[in-house]
């Protein structure tokens, strides 16, 4: 008897249904530890791709500046142009935290203001692009959600692009853990991040120095960069990328009292667990 | 035919062909050459179906006349042998079986006989032709060889053996000394393992190993060495490591004594109370990531911060970690400021 749309359809279903508890199976039995339980409030440890320690890795958690990861994935993403030029904002320019002092109506290149954002967490730089990517910062937090979905990151929402505390800006070491191997595939992030200090050059002939916020930079051996964040409610928070040889660690850190130390420890441990296999 | 019945066989055949002579070393003993045939057969085989058959054999047996051309082997024992004129009987006892063999000197140059072997409710017949060839020979000289190849074999045995006993010793696993193993080691091992383990170099090659999670596996761990030499692992750590404290040994504490009590050596969970927590205190905490402490103490302050990371989350945090300046605790004005003006946002 020949079989019907529907029963084929019907099919399909319970195919998908078994494959996903087949992969929820897998996902059971490889079951991330906790090795540092002081490490962090959340943290997940991957070598070469493959989390290997986490603590409360789906809890959701204020991401403080980790969200410019996101921030810099949108822009980067859609028609970026890194000679472009960005007129600073009033708002911009009053924006607090960690900024390189630009002035309401000053121009600077895209590209410059970026690696500002990214290396040094200049939310005068983050709120500028923004406003000149999408007009406003609603529409590119819309931006930003929509391909935090995309990405599979279920558990984070965004309302801030620069991450400043919100009510509902969550989001989850997992989650940040699959936006940074994202946004690592991006040769301009990648490059931008491994800064230790910077400049950017304004069309009006300042020059604004920065320095990284990243404190492994420089001083933990095969040190990468990625993001620092930090505020009062998501506390010390890192996402930290380090290489040797072909091994590569990534880390995320959510509210870490001693981010930089268990960052160190953190990683060394993982490319000592890499080797011995 | 089953292995087993195979090699019965072939015990049986040794026997045949074997020379009647005492296991010992033997000195030389005057024999004759004889050229045997031995010729099997197993009641109840199908046709077509044949015993191996080896060809005539040259081998050399004793001239001792109250014993027959016959020999025990390692794998069949030969008893209750008899002579009646040209005629010798006997009783065979072997590894799977047992059986009886008889023998007749035809003359002086030949004989002949059989050996019927049951085994696994089998019968087996081996038919044996002899025939006496010109000249002389030592019956003595297999014996001494297979000896020498016993001795040979117990000496490498027995060298094997003292191998896995020191390695017990190097490795300071005591579980392979046990006797569970089947290894004999000398008791001289034991004594040398319990003496390592309390020294510095043995106990830190013991004192960082966690127990094995499934119960009854060997992890070699302090607890294990403890037990085996007869003393309390967790008194042998709070001495050991009360001297590390004092001598500032620090790759020693940082490898056996962190995140163990200064009281008694028992797992503490209390930073402040732990071997190191003077040295922490002093080299380790309130040094900086960008400001690290003094190069001497560097390695040491990160198993610190090492040991404390991997302590529970509900224990005291923070004491064995390098305390920051980030980690300070602020006051509530500091702190209102930056919850209104979430100033430190990088």
């Amino acid at each position: 008897m020949p079989r019907t749309r529907k029963t084929w359809r019907a099919l399909w279903w319970l195919c998908a249904a078994i494959a996903a508890c087949l992969a929820a199976g897998a996902a059971r039995a490889d079951p991330m530890v906790d090795l540092f339980p002081r490490a962090a409030a959340g943290y997940v440890v991957a070598i070469n791709g493959k989390p290997r320690w986490a603590r409360a890795p789906d809890s959701p958690r204020p991401p403080a500046s980790l969200t410019k990861v996101l921030t810099a994935l949108v822009l980067l993403e859609n028609n970026w142009q890194p000679r472009a030029t960005v007129t600073v904002s009033a708002r911009a320019a009053r924006a607090g935290g960690a900024h390189l002092r630009l002035r309401a109506g000053e121009r600077a290149y895209a590209a410059e203001l970026l690696e500002a954002m990214l290396v040094a967490s200049a939310n005068d730089a983050c709120l500028a692009l923004v406003e000149a990517a999408a007009g406003s910062t609603e529409v590119f937090v819309a931006r930003m959600n929509k391909r935090a979905a995309s990405l599979g990151m279920s558990a984070s929402h965004f309302e801030d692009p620069c991450g400043f505390d919100q009510p509902r800006q969550v989001s989850t070491p997992n989650d940040l853990l699959h936006l940074a191997e994202a946004a690592l595939a991006l040769p301009a992030f990648a490059s931008a991040i491994a800064q230790a200090r910077g400049e950017v050059h304004t069309l009006g002939g300042r020059k604004l120095s920065y320095t990284t916020s990243n404190l492994l930079l420089g001083r933990l051996e095969g040190a990468r960069g990625v993001k620092t964040g930090h505020t009062s409610n998501a506390g010390r928070c890192l996402i930290g990328l380090a290489t040797r040889g072909t091994t590569q660690v990534l880390i995320v850190l959510l509210d870490a009292p001693d981010r930089w130390w268990t960052a160190a420890v953190l990683i060394e441990e993982a490319f000592r667990a890499a080797q011995s296999g | 035919m089953t292995r087993s019945e195979l090699c019965l066989l072939s015990a049986a055949l040794g026997v045949a062909l074997s020379n009647a002579l005492p296991a010992m070393a033997q000195p030389k003993e005057p024999g004759d050459i004889w050229e045997v045939t031995n010729e099997m057969s197993m009641a109840g085989m199908p046709a077509g179906m044949a015993l191996p058959q080896r060809p005539p054999q040259r081998v050399c047996r004793s001239r001792n006349p109250d014993k027959p051309p016959i020999a025990d082997s390692d794998r069949c024992t030969m008893s209750d042998v008899k002579r009646s004129g040209n005629t010798f009987t006997w009783k065979m006892a072997c590894e799977n079986g047992s059986g009886t063999g008889e023998m007749t000197y035809v003359d002086k140059d030949n004989y002949k006989g059989t050996m019927v072997i049951a085994v696994s409710g089998q019968t087996m017949t081996m038919k044996m032709t002899g025939h006496r060839l010109p000249g002389d020979c030592d019956a003595g000289e297999q014996k001494r060889q297979v000896a020498t190849q016993v001795a040979a074999a117990q000496q490498r045995a027995s060298d094997a053996q003292a191998m896995q006993c020191k390695s017990a010793v190097d490795t300071m696993m005591p579980y392979m000394l046990r006797p569970e193993t089947g290894l004999k080691c000398d008791p001289k091992y034991k004594a040398e393992l319990c003496s390592k383990v309390q020294s510095p170099e043995g106990f830190a090659a013991v004192a960082p190993r966690q127990p094995s999670p499934g119960a009854g596996m060997p992890s070699g761990d302090l607890k294990e060495v403890g037990e085996f030499c007869g003393f309390s692992g967790t008194d042998l750590r709070a001495r050991m490591c009360k001297r590390a404290d004092e001598q500032e040994t620090l790759d020693f504490l940082a490898s056996s004594c962190l995140g163990y009590a200064r009281l008694d050596g028992s797992p503490s969970a209390k930073p402040a109370d732990s071997f190191g927590s003077v040295i922490i205190a002093r080299e380790c905490a309130g040094r900086t990531f960008s400001s690290p402490p003094a190069q001497k103490y560097r390695t040491f302050c990160s198993a610190a911060a090492r040991q404390n990371l991997m302590q529970p989350a509900t224990a005291d945090a923070g004491a064995t970690a390098p305390a920051k300046p980030e980690e300070k605790k602020e006051d509530a004005a500091t702190r209102g400021k930056k919850l209104l003006k979430d100033i430190f946002n990088r």
